[in-house]
């Protein structure tokens, strides 16, 4: 009895509770509302959906783990799936271009880490900075939507790999590479500087080293996301990562993740990207009218985040 | 002892206009070297328009950012499409229909500013995560209200602030230089004004000397609600029609002009002043881009370096080394 | 085994260190003693690498070392206490001891057991093995210090920098701090140990160094210098022990102004009920957190609804603004935080309170400034340009000129230097001379002694606990007789 007590006590203390329960909740309504909503082909083209997002949710968490803010991921996506669709249609080979979208990635990544870590820079400010320089070097990449890419591609993608939807393995491998650092010293070091970094540049830690690897790693969760979503739409599209920054921030508050540092982990915004996909998909099947639609999301993103925020307060982590 | 005491215009104030004073005169210039058509009357002009309109935008902005608290107002670019697209969908044949049209959208957008303000001070959310989302929701309720459809056939009176009252300068213009002057005036002379920037330097302080710092955080978002209510009704009237997200852009050069004209983005320090010098820098090197057919992507590229670089110069946090 | 030589650092317009050098030797513990702004802090910083002198050079068992960043300095052996505790609640106890040098398993990956292993050693060691799983954000500040301590104990460095330490510490903590850093110097380690408490250089060092305005004042063996002569030497003057200043008796005489019945200290459970007469001073001594600055702050509002009898009439007062309409003023000892409105001139910050929330046109700012003995080019220059104590001391002009009905103060001449600390009280004596009423938090024993010593309109009183334990007045406001009652005797009997 008392073991089970243990175990709920921690399940509450869980910073990723408000976004399980959430998500979970809403697949519960959507399968009144929705026929089908708990089929296997709705719940794998809903992840492949999701994916790009579920990407760009990893680095932001990261990043706003070690107590910064990055809004630029989404132009970063951006460039990355222009980028790939130029290289594959001059005919770069498939590898290649991989890795020359995912060393992009993390060049911007870089950029954004020199300019907040090394230049001290405010991380909000710089990266609202960043990502319109992002945005106009998509444009410039791109300036008109198009493209096409193999069908192979867009088959991987939708298909299973081992079982599980392939598209898993785009926001697996970032995941993966957070938990094993998050094993090495590196891992609390990182929650030290966010939580404070006076703090922890006396207790010798290298606070901007560590801000920097967030930056980095976030460009190459960016960079994924490119690949995840160049695999599923199969075209490019300079503005198409617009939205995502903020959606990625969203995901990653209703996931716990304190926006003032050192709390909250990757698994949470996981969730929280997977409720605000599952309420964009409920939203647009549903029968409301599509001038409703944006509205309805807006509000029930609002309130999402305050609930998520509130679930934070109650549980003795507001700081400001 | 005179008061408010006079020292609007000392030298401190002065040395942080100076440098977009000497950008403003070396883009005029530089543009001015590109085509004669450049400094002509009518280009001027519109320039001065769409610096204004901008200038009301900062001017919002700059309350916002003198507020503290890490203040921003990322919904400023909605708040100014809605009432764009919105306010023409009222009656505004008379003076009377057109006087409280304005009315309606100023309180329109304060109604925005005042829900923004609440979601900060009571409910402590971020002030960038809840402009954020609120633009969002705003984007929401503007597509939901026209239907999508864009607003045209606007009245000779909206239109009315295209007309030319001297040799470049329009009735916008105008309105934009009175707005900054009335804002920089309450300011530094009235008690609203300065207590606002003292509320912005330090909350905690402010309100141990007694202030209601809740209160004039929650006022500083209705204003800046409301303002920019109001710049997007002028906004519809220069351009003559609207569109979805066709304010989008004036967010992020409001950011960039308040900052270069000199605001503290922590707070407590500001120039409403420096913000319209900052707009009018903003916009002279937009229409320089756009003169030289440079194409959008570019554009942007070069925005975002120029607002990195001013804030790299402006506001960076402390070293972890002493 | 350390050295430092012709060391310099100037911030600002203010010179914290002037050419110092200082050499400590191989297994000896040396004090650091010196007043505010005496550069002790600095200069341990230096050598701790959070701060980078603009001259100067350190050695280090005679190799001279470049010490840039703290990681360096641990790299070269040193390794250094924050006076502002490094250690942090989103971590737990573990990891926050093991921070500095967390073991790792092939070569990456944190070895969680070893860590919880020497964890527990240390904690035990401390007496806090009933701490191993706690939160941290759960500890009491004497523990957390401990703690700190403790993170600095683990990295086993050959030279060890403790910054004020033990300021928050009870006394059992400090004899195991004092024990264990007996057992450190066994080991051939050297300690420098920065504190302002006279008992324990006397029984934990071996030397002591005098700092005093930015200069080393001389080194000294711990048995060569005797109190009195310490403390002169941290003056640069004779010190007397307990000086005073005049008695503050005014006309009004004793009635009460203010009678609050139920201050609550959630801390502790408890209540406290206070009656504050014209013209008084009380000052509140403690232990840290014991409630002081629960009093203060919930009377001017800031801590939830109080009620109580001002002047006569009943009132609740629910936030700062309507303890400021009652006639209530509050200085707080967080300058930066609570105080300075620093993108703002000497004018501007002077007359905020007046007018702003009283509404009235300010008098003559110069005149208050040279009432204040303030110096300063222009009044339109920031505050922040003016010393610390020349701040604080714009900050109680703020309110002089609204004639408070009560002052409260929560420790307001912390960080501040000695000369500018007494102007702060004649400031406050001058205040109270013409009605206004003083409840003053102070954690130095002497100010209050210094304060509240030879006036018939005063008293000290002392809090444990969240509880008024004792009262003294008129002769008995001695520095001992107010320590002895910060930490009462095991029957309950004071000293």
């Amino acid at each position: 009895m008392n073991r089970a007590r243990l175990l709920l006590g921690s399940l509450r203390k869980m910073s990723a509770m408000p976004a399980i329960l959430l998500f979970f909740a809403l697949l519960v309504a959507n399968s009144f509302i929705m026929a089908n909503s708990l089929s296997r082909s709705f719940l794998v083209s809903y992840l492949n959906n999701t994916t790009p997002v579920m990407c760009i949710a990893i680095g932001t968490s990261v990043v706003i783990i070690c107590g910064e803010i990055d809004i630029s991921l989404g132009a970063m996506l951006s460039v990355g799936n222009v980028l790939l669709i130029k290289l594959l249609g001059a005919g770069v080979p498939y590898q290649a271009a991989v890795v020359l979208v995912l060393a992009a990635s993390m060049a911007m990544g870089l950029l954004n880490g020199f300019l907040i870590a090394a230049m001290r820079g405010s991380s909000l400010l710089t990266t609202f900075a960043t990502s319109t320089i992002y945005s106009g070097l998509a444009l410039l990449i791109m300036p008109v939507p198009g493209g096409s890419v193999a069908r192979e591609m867009s088959r991987f993608y939708n298909g299973s790999l081992l079982g599980l939807p392939a598209a898993a393995l785009f926001f697996m491998i970032p995941y993966a590479i957070w938990k094993i650092y998050k094993r090495t010293t590196h891992g609390m070091r990182l929650y030290a500087a966010g939580y404070d970094r006076n703090k922890a540049y006396v207790s010798g830690v290298n606070v901007t080293g560590e801000k920097i690897f967030a930056f980095v790693f976030a460009g190459f969760c960016a960079g994924m996301g490119a690949l995840a979503i160049t695999s599923s739409l199969g075209a490019g599209d300079a503005l198409i990562g617009a939205a995502m920054s903020m959606m990625a921030i969203s995901a990653a508050v209703i996931g716990g993740v304190s926006l003032s540092g050192g709390y909250g982990d990757v698994t949470g915004s996981l969730f929280g990207s997977l409720f605000l996909g599952l309420i964009t998909v409920s939203v647009l099947s549903s029968n409301v009218s599509p001038f409703v639609q944006q509205l309805a999301s807006g509000l029930i993103l609002l309130f999402g985040m305050l609930g998520a925020m509130a679930f934070g307060m109650k549980s003795g982590k507001k700081r400001n | 002892m005179e008061w408010p005491l006079k020292r609007t215009v000392n030298t401190k104030n002065i040395r942080v206009l100076l440098p977009s004073i000497v950008v403003v005169a070396v883009l005029l210039i530089f543009g001015a070297t590109l085509s004669g058509r450049f400094i002509s009357v009518r280009n001027l002009g519109s320039i001065l328009m769409t610096a204004s309109l901008l200038v009301f935008a900062t001017t919002a902005q700059n309350i916002v950012f003198l507020s503290g608290n890490n203040g921003i107002d990322l919904s400023i670019g909605a708040v100014m499409s809605m009432t764009a697209l919105v306010g023409p969908m009222m009656p505004i044949g008379t003076p009377v229909e057109f006087a409280f049209a304005t009315l309606t959208v100023i309180a329109m957008g304060a109604v925005c500013g005042l829900l923004n303000g609440l979601g900060i001070r009571v409910l402590s959310i971020p002030p960038l995560i809840m402009t954020l989302i609120m633009s969002n929701v705003i984007y929401g309720f503007t597509l939901f209200v026209t239907k999508g459809r864009p607003a045209m056939e606007l009245s000779k009176i909206l239109l009315g602030v295209n007309k030319t009252v001297f040799p470049m300068i329009r009735v916008l213009t105008i309105c934009g230089v009175v707005a900054v002057a009335a804002a920089e005036i309450i300011l530094r002379k009235t008690r609203a004004g300065r207590k606002l920037a003292i509320v912005g330097d330090n909350p905690n302080a402010a309100g141990l000397c007694g202030l209601r710092v809740s209160l004039i955080s929650v006022a500083a978002y209705v204003c800046s609600g409301g303002i920019a209510g109001f710049a997007g009704f002028m906004l519809v009237g220069y351009a003559g029609s609207a569109i979805m997200r066709m304010a989008d852009s004036y967010t992020l050069l409001s950011v960039a002009a308040a900052i270069i004209g000199g605001t503290s983005v922590a707070g407590g320090r500001g120039s409403f002043v420096g913000g319209a010098l900052g707009s009018l820098v903003l916009i002279l090197l937009t229409s320089i881009l756009q003169m030289l057919n440079i194409p959008q992507g570019a554009r942007f590229v070069i925005q975002g370096v120029l607002l990195a670089v001013i804030l790299l110069t402006n506001t960076r946090s402390e070293k972890l080394r002493q | 085994m350390l050295h430092l030589e012709n060391v310099s650092k100037t911030y600002g317009h203010v010179r914290a260190l002037e050419d110092v050098s200082l050499t400590v030797n191989q297994g000896e513990i040396r004090g650091i003693l010196g007043g505010n702004g005496s550069g002790k802090s600095t200069l341990v910083k230096i050598a701790g690498g959070t701060v980078v002198p603009d001259t100067g050079s350190l050695h280090i068992a005679g190799r001279k070392a470049a010490i840039k960043s703290p990681r360096d300095a641990k790299r070269n052996g040193i390794v250094m206490t924050s006076q502002e505790l490094s250690v942090m609640p989103n971590l737990t106890v573990c990891e926050n001891l093991m921070l500095c040098r967390f073991p790792v398993r092939a070569g990456v990956f944190a070895d969680r057991r070893k860590a919880r292993q020497t964890c527990r050693e240390m904690l035990r060691d401390l007496g806090l093995e009933h701490r191993c799983d706690a939160a941290v954000g759960s500890l009491p500040k004497n523990e957390l210090y401990m703690l700190e301590f403790g993170k600095a104990l683990v990295q086993d460095s050959d030279i060890l920098m403790l910054d004020e330490i033990t300021s928050a510490l009870y006394s059992e903590n400090v004899d195991i701090v004092r024990k264990k850093l007996k057992e450190y110097k066994a080991k051939g380690k050297t300690v420098l140990f920065i504190s302002h408490r006279m008992d324990e250089l006397y029984s934990i060092c071996d030397s002591v160094t005098v700092m005093r305005n930015g200069e080393a004042a001389g080194t000294f063996g711990i048995d060569e210098k005797n109190e009195s002569e310490l403390l002169s030497l941290m003056v640069g003057g004779d010190y007397e022990l307990g000086g005073r200043i005049e008695s503050t008796l005014c006309e009004k005489g004793g009635r009460p102004i203010v009678k609050a019945d139920r201050i609550p200290i959630p801390r502790y459970g408890k209540s406290v009920s206070l009656e504050i007469a014209h013209g008084e001073i009380i000052g509140v001594a403690g232990l840290q957190g014991h409630g002081q600055a629960e009093i203060v702050r919930t009377l001017h509002g800031l801590l939830g609804d109080v009620d109580m009898n001002v002047e006569g009439i009943p009132v609740t007062i629910r936030n700062p603004r309507q303890a400021v309409e009652k006639g209530f003023a509050f200085i707080s000892g967080d300058r930066e935080g609570e105080g300075v409105f620093k993108e703002h001139s000497i004018a501007d910050n002077l007359v905020a309170v007046e007018d702003l929330v009283k509404r009235k046109r300010p008098g003559a700012v110069a005149d208050v400034l040279a009432a204040i003995k303030v110096k300063y080019a222009n009044i339109h220059q920031n505050l922040t340009s003016l010393s610390g104590g020349n701040q604080q001391k714009v900050i109680v002009g703020r309110w002089t000129s609204t004639n408070p009905l009560l002052i409260l103060a929560d420790d307001p001449t912390k960080g501040i230097d000695v000369l500018a600390r007494s102007e702060l009280h004649a400031l406050f004596a001058g205040m109270t001379k013409r009605g206004s009423s003083l409840v003053m938090v102070s954690s130095d024993e002497q100010e209050l002694v210094s304060l509240c010593g030879h006036s018939d309109n005063s008293r000290v009183i002392v809090l444990y606990e969240g509880a008024i334990v004792c009262t003294l007045r008129g002769a008995d406001i001695t520095r001992d007789n107010i320590v002895a009652a910060t930490i009462p005797q095991k029957n309950g009997a004071l000293s």
